[in-house]
């Protein structure tokens, strides 16, 4: 059953990702004014992009090739490490949230040296910056982890996920609150989304993500939307589903398995439309500037670990 | 690190003032029909998208004007799956506007070369389709027909963006 | 520090070995047999077989003995099997490049000293051993002798080595009991009698004393100077070994002998431990010769495993057993892992610099095309060292946060500890991540940078194969933790004479402790990796159409007629974000020249840009300790005129002095 609960969420999490994608830049375009594209725009693009020629420069080594594939193959890992659509996954006891973090750096790290090793001017320069928010995020994400393991006394995240079903009260704490807007902070940076990064941009001036997918074409260019999507996805429905894990249950029977995935598809939805909504309002701040806004994250963190050690929930 | 100095520019932001339309849907091109297959300018590309590459090749910038008025909200051409890029791997074909300048030559030969197969060259305004009477000028090569296989020639000095978006609806097939 | 100057390190082909190959034969040969007996008996010594030998005759009056523990094994096993690679990769090596006489017959020495410094069971042995391999480590980085950024190097290696050696010798003093004798034991008897005061003393005379060894801020100014100088194989010795033998002085003295100091012994070394490791890991970011960054980034792990031992030492004063055991196993764990990346590294670099002529990033490049199995080696080692998944450092890293989470409310100082710990450790591996991402990235992949002419490889078969032991360790170490973690808890349990209760450890491939609520399982999520490598593989041809076939066409240049190699982003450029963002520590200094023509001075034919880093600790610190030293010595030298009658004078002034202060 654990391994139906997987499969069903891999494909929810495969196909819904580009969806997501879709319905997001749907509601920027209709509160822009504009007629806007349907959601399944990112799928059109992304069959098509498989469909077609892929072109590797002359000054790429095997690296350039083989990193879209480690960053789509990471990301779909982590995707099985993520209490998503059930709270009982195989091996779902031996993934501790600092081991499935790491996935995401893999897949970070692996696009970056890919980006390297196209050996051309926007590969380096992507590669350069992603690396940096990269670093300065990492604080960020582990003061997190330690904040949310701290209820649960672990950081496995099926285990901090239980112990928030268990005891609902516990979210309405003050920790809780900071712990989430830290996290908040990290989902926008680390799917590169506004103020981090532009997904819409190609500017050299404020191009991140973008820069390192430049030399790229093809399924490959494909695998790496595909994969930001899904990043996108996860880190949403991670979020929600640590702070809110109504809706999800054991692998015991399909028909309460496809609520799950209902519900978690519910909240998927809500986060994103809500990022949407937030993303009009905002322009992308200077790369220079981002740091502070990281460092904000950290505190942020900081501050919800001694609040869980030193202060007891408003609820118990 | 600086977090005030984080703090204190969210507050000193100016509330953006959105843009309201005064309906939601008032395009101009809302009237037109989904353009039927028949009109299919090539067998192998696949429908539903088509990201263009935007090469200017000596133009005199009134193409561009009508272009980038097609990607405003009135018109949105981003609706019909039709977007620009700024890398040509990442596109599906050259929009290409203007003569053909002896200096743009090579470039834009060189930029069609780094895109992908399928496909397509679309010339835009009479000066990348015949010159438009320019083609003595010594600075001007040619007109992009005479360099490259164009697919869709959409005639005009410069065409609006109705008749842009036509045009290209008839490959995006949206 | 000038680039080029290391740059011809290695590549000066200084003799064409004749006679001198026999005797690089013999020292091999010896670096072999040490190497592989040690080996065997810090096996032994793991499983309760204990290597004891006493030579009363040799060094007299002391005598010279060896009794050693479970501990000591396990180093002494360490250092061991890196020197056995070491020793195989340098039967290729050392005949294509450039040692002098000297480093050869001292590397065996080297080996073999590295590995008794564990087994020495009493003071005077372990000082007479401890300074031997400072002098063979000075030797060895005088390898070129007639280098002047060699000479600075040692001399500065050298002062510093001295104060690690007296500040050992006054610990030493102050722990030892008059009126026994001087072995190991004794002290261990004796440490807990004393009274806090003399054991505040000893703790920080260790601390300073082996701290330096193990390249700790504000003393880790050595670590980047040395290691260029040194041949590849001695500084991947002394970037593993040597470093691990200052962990092992604290390990055993401090935690060990000295146990259940205060709690600020503890901070201190957690706050040490921090700041060693995000500056230096922030060095080593934003440095642009590769042996440089590796050096910086040896302080930076030396300070997340000072972490872990202050986080022990403290666990130990906040009685919380538990956690003891396991920041003592994660210090072990870090130091292994260390050893063994960080050597592949080391000997992955000799191999460059040896082909190529250079360690500067700058100019490397592309080599991901023409040396792969070095840049295999060192890809790997960079992975293994950035504390990714599947990478050799994650576990011990692992095991040191899932410590510090689970200390709980504490109060005092301890409490901003953990929280304060983990951001330091977060932000170091960041960084971390980047150092090396540049280092394999900028180095081996893209296109070359310069000109390196034809790269051809000499002897490469032992080389390769040196390499390849460690290359596999590292993967061992990453996919199957328990083999490592299973020895280390088997230690640590027998530091604590069973105090530490029952653990579950390392059944079968698991990695985790029960108590703490954490598992993980590599080799099950390497499972998962797999098989979603395999499914993208076919994602392709399932959402797809067949798409024409591939083709290889220039780089995409914008319209430009070419892309060159100088357009890449380099190392210097890569870490520059970084660099501004933490400009207040890095200091980057930045000289820009332009030379403009005769017939206008707005037209610029020449532009040069130079950014180069300093270590602000060592400008800040080590040039006022030298100024002020040569300041008194000023001073002295008033008085030392050479007049036979001012010395008498000043006899007597003394004897005066004595008369009045003695009635
Ligand atoms: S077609 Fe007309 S508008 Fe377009 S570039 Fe030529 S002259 Fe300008």
């Amino acid at each position: 059953m654990t391994i139906i609960s997987l499969c069903a969420q891999i494909v929810f999490i495969l196909t819904g990702s580009p969806l997501v994608v879709g319905l997001m830049s749907w509601i920027k375009n209709r509160i822009e004014g504009r007629r806007s594209a349907d959601v399944l725009q990112p799928w059109r693009e992304t069959r098509k992009l498989f469909s077609k020629q892929v072109l590797y420069p002359q000054t790429a080594g095997g690296f350039f090739r083989f990193a879209p594939l480690a960053l789509f193959a990471s990301t779909l890992s982590a995707s099985a490490m993520i209490p998503l659509v059930s709270i009982e996954l195989p091996f779902s006891s031996t993934f501790d949230l600092f081991w499935v973090v790491g996935f995401f750096l893999l897949g970070s790290v692996f696009l970056a040296l890919g980006a390297l090793d196209s050996g051309t001017v926007f590969g380096g320069m992507g590669a350069s910056r992603e690396m940096m928010i990269v670093a300065l995020l990492e604080p960020s994400i582990l003061m997190s982890v330690y904040a949310l393991s701290i209820r649960a006394h672990s950081s496995n995240i099926f285990a901090i996920v239980r112990a928030t079903i268990l005891h609902p009260g516990q979210i309405a704490s003050p920790a809780s609150a900071l712990s989430f807007a830290a996290l908040v902070i990290v989902v926008i940076a680390e799917s590169g989304r506004l103020p981090v990064d532009n997904p819409n941009t190609h500017l050299e001036l404020t191009m991140i993500h973008e820069a390192m997918t430049l030399e790229y074409s093809g399924y490959p260019l494909a695998l790496i939307k595909w994969a930001s999507a899904i990043r996108l996805v996860l880190l949403l429905g991670l979020i929600s589903n640590l702070f809110l894990p109504e809706g999800l249950f054991d692998s015991t029977n399909l028909v309460l398995l496809g609520v799950s995935v209902l519900i978690t598809g519910a909240k998927v939805t809500l986060l994103a439309s809500i990022l949407a909504l937030a993303e009009v309002h905002m322009a992308k701040l200077r790369l220079f500037r981002v740091p502070e806004l990281l460092g904000g994250s950290f505190v942020l963190g900081l501050l919800s670990v001694t609040a869980s050690l030193y202060l007891p929930p408003i609820l118990k | 690190m600086n977090i005030i100095g984080c703090v204190t520019s969210m507050k000193s932001r100016v509330p953006v003032k959105l843009y309201k339309p005064t309906k939601w849907f008032h395009q101009v091109t809302e009237i037109q029909k989904q353009p039927d297959s028949s009109e299919n300018i090539r067998g192998d590309l696949i429908p539903g998208s088509l990201v263009l590459r935007h090469v200017d090749s000596g133009s005199c910038n009134g193409c561009e004007i009508e272009i980038s008025g097609c990607f405003s909200p009135t018109y949105d051409l981003e609706s019909y799956g039709i977007s620009l890029t700024a890398s040509p791997r990442h596109s599906d074909g050259l929009l290409v506007t203007g003569v053909v300048t002896v200096n743009m030559r090579e470039a834009l030969q060189e930029a069609y070369s780094s895109v992908p197969e399928p496909k397509v060259v679309v010339a835009l305004g009479d000066c990348a389709i015949n010159c438009n009477g320019l083609r003595s000028g010594y600075g001007v090569a040619a007109a992009v027909p005479d360099l490259l296989p164009v697919d869709l020639e959409i005639p005009g000095c410069p065409p609006s963006p109705t008749k842009i978006i036509q045009s290209l609806r008839t490959v995006s097939k949206r | 520090m000038s680039v080029d100057a290391i740059a011809s390190t290695e590549n000066s082909h200084r003799k064409p070995l004749t006679s001198f190959s026999i005797f690089a034969k013999i020292a091999n040969l010896l670096s072999l047999i040490f190497s592989i007996y040690g080996f065997k008996t810090g096996l032994a010594g793991i499983n309760h077989h204990f290597f004891s030998v006493s030579l009363p005759w040799l060094a007299p009056p002391f005598g010279i003995s060896f009794h050693s523990d479970q501990l000591g094994s396990f180093f002494t096993l360490i250092i061991a099997s890196i020197a056995v690679c070491v020793s195989i990769f340098n039967c290729g090596y050392i005949r294509v490049s450039s040692f002098s006489a000297i480093s050869i017959a001292t590397f065996p020495i080297f080996i073999a000293t590295l590995e008794l410094i564990p087994l020495a069971s009493t003071v005077p042995t372990f000082l007479i051993l401890w300074e031997m391999m400072s002098l063979e480590s000075i030797l060895l980085v005088l390898n070129h002798i007639e280098r002047p950024n060699a000479q600075r190097a040692a001399l500065l290696y050298a002062v510093l080595s001295q104060l690690s050696f007296f500040s050992i010798l006054a610990f030493f003093a102050v722990i030892t009991n008059p009126f026994d004798n001087a072995t190991f034991s004794a002290i261990g008897r004796h440490a807990s009698l004393l009274t806090p005061d003399t054991r505040n003393w000893a703790f920080i005379l260790a601390f300073i004393g082996f701290g330096t060894k193990a390249g700790l801020v504000p003393l880790h100014a050595w670590l980047p100077k040395a290691h260029p100088e040194a041949p590849a194989p001695a500084s991947a010795l002394m970037s593993t070994a040597m470093v691990s033998l200052g962990i092992y002085g604290l390990v055993k003295f401090v935690s060990v002998y000295l146990r259940g100091g205060p709690q600020w012994w503890g901070l201190l070394l957690v706050a040490v431990g921090a700041i060693s490791a995000v500056y230096c890991v922030m060095q080593s970011s934003s440095s642009s010769d590769l042996k440089v960054l590796l050096a910086y980034s040896t302080s930076e792990n030396m300070g997340i495993i000072a972490m872990a031992v202050g986080t022990e030492v403290l666990m130990t004063a906040l009685h919380q057993t538990y956690l003891v055991f396991a920041s003592t196993l994660a210090t072990l764990i870090l130091v292994a892992s260390h050893a063994i990346f960080k050597a592949l590294a080391f000997l992955a670099t000799g191999v460059i610099a040896h082909v190529t002529g250079t360690t500067d990033l700058d100019s490397l490049g592309g080599l991901a095309k023409k040396l792969r199995f070095s840049t295999a080696a060192f890809g790997i080692a960079a992975i293994s060292s950035s504390g990714l998944p599947f990478g050799a450092a994650f576990i011990g890293e692992w095991i040191l946060l899932q410590t510090l989470i689970h200390i709980g409310p504490t109060r005092g100082l301890a409490a901003l500890a953990a929280p304060l710990a983990i951001g330091a450790i977060a932000l170091t591996s960041g960084i971390g991540i980047m150092a090396m991402v540049k280092a394999f990235g900028i180095g081996f992949l893209g296109r070359a940078r310069s000109d390196l002419g034809e790269l051809k490889l000499e002897n490469f078969r032992a080389m390769q194969f040196g390499m390849g032991l460690l290359a596999v360790g590292n993967i061992l170490i990453g996919f199957f933790p328990s083999s490592l973690t299973s020895i280390s808890a088997n230690i640590v349990h027998g530091l604590g004479n069973g105090s530490f209760g029952p653990t579950t450890q390392g059944t079968s491939e698991t990695l985790g402790f029960d108590t703490l609520g954490g598992i993980i399982l590599p080799i099950g999520s390497a499972a998962i990796l797999i098989a979603s490598l395999l499914l993208t593989t076919i994602i392709p041809t399932i959402v797809g159409k067949s798409h024409p076939e591939s083709r290889t066409v220039e780089p995409w240049a914008c319209g430009a007629r070419e892309l060159s190699p100088a357009m890449q982003y380099n190392a210097s450029s890569f870490a520059e974000p970084l660099e501004r963002v933490f400009s207040d520590v890095l200091r980057p200094h930045r000289d820009v020249e332009t030379e403009t023509f005769e017939e206008s001075r707005l037209i610029m034919s020449r532009i040069q840009f130079r950014n180069t880093q300093q270590d602000a600790i060592e400008s800040a610190l080590y040039n006022r300790v030298i100024a002020a030293i040569s300041q008194t010595a000023q001073i002295i030298r008033l008085f030392h005129n050479g007049s036979l009658r001012r010395y008498l004078a000043f006899g007597a002034v003394g004897l005066l002095a004595m008369v009045v202060f003695l009635s």
